[in-house]
């Protein structure tokens, strides 16, 4: 792959990593280090690709699997965050919780509710959230979400149905009368 | 408000969602990153890392080994091994 080529694959991709990486990290900071990563690996993978394959189909996989892995890896920082400190030194604030997350892409009149919405889904199993993400966010089909999770339609029906019951259990404790 | 319609609403506050766009600065961040890795490859090419890294590991494996299996033998001198070829005993052996 070329420079141009690879550009032209990065002008096509950005948005759709960007916005699926958001919608795991839910920081803007960190989906760009995400996204980063994730266009790294595919300049750097490009030989092992697979023909036969879905390009995008491929780059949603490194983009889900590389957010995965930061959301790990910043779990066990926040669970060590308590034999450190939890306060900045400087400003008091607290460094492991981020504020509630507000995606810039929805509408003004459902700010508020899609605040919720992020917020019960990071409680979500990752494959309930990803069928959610890929399905609810990016707007894919259920045979495009099944193609990138390596799952039949049947199966991301499934996660949905059990992703949104969950979700719907979740969100009660936000209801106020 | 009802609360299954609240619990309705949230869930369908995605509807209509658009996607976020990747910040500017991005595209600079990942060039810049694939310009330090060419560096790095140009360096030490990752395959020789590994190798390197393997073969160590076998020598240790090895020499681990070779300790946990190493048995002192008693070694017969020439004249011990012919004293035992010919059945002779120091007594035999000590003259009148």
């Amino acid at each position: 792959m070329t420079n141009a080529e690879f550009e032209i694959l990065y002008k096509k991709y950005k948005n759709r990593v960007y916005n699926t990486a958001l919608s795991y990290l839910q920081q803007a900071e960190d989906a760009e280090e995400v996204a980063q990563d994730v266009f790294v690996e595919v300049f750097r993978s490009q030989q092992t690709f697979r023909q036969e394959a879905d390009i995008g189909t491929w780059i949603y996989r490194i983009a889900i699997n590389k957010s995965l892995d930061f959301l790990r890896h910043k779990t066990r920082q926040k669970r060590f965050a308590f034999l450190t400190n939890l306060f900045h030194q400087e400003t008091d604030e607290i460094i492991h919780d981020p504020p509630d997350f507000q995606h810039p892409g929805v509408l003004l009149e459902q700010k508020e509710n899609a605040t919720y919405l992020f917020k019960a889904l990071n409680e979500l199993p990752e494959t309930q959230k990803t069928a959610f993400i890929l399905t609810q966010i990016e707007d894919l089909s259920y045979a495009e979400t099944a193609k990138v999770m390596d799952v039949t339609v049947a199966s991301v029906e499934a996660l949905l149905h059990r992703g949104k019951q969950s979700l719907r259990k979740k969100l009660e404790k936000y209801y106020r009368s | 408000m009802e609360k299954q319609e609240w619990l309705n609403n949230v869930l369908n506050s995605t509807q209509g969602i658009q996607r976020a766009e990747a910040p500017d600065s991005l595209w600079v961040k990942i060039q810049q990153e694939l310009k330090n890795e060419v560096k790095v490859i140009a360096m030490v090419p990752r395959r020789t890392v590994w190798l390197a890294a393997a073969s160590v590991a076998l020598l240790i494996l090895l020499n681990l080994v070779a300790v946990r299996s190493y048995h002192p033998t008693q070694k017969m001198t020439a004249l011990e091994a012919l004293m035992a070829e010919y059945q002779l005993s120091a007594e035999n052996l000590s003259m009148p």
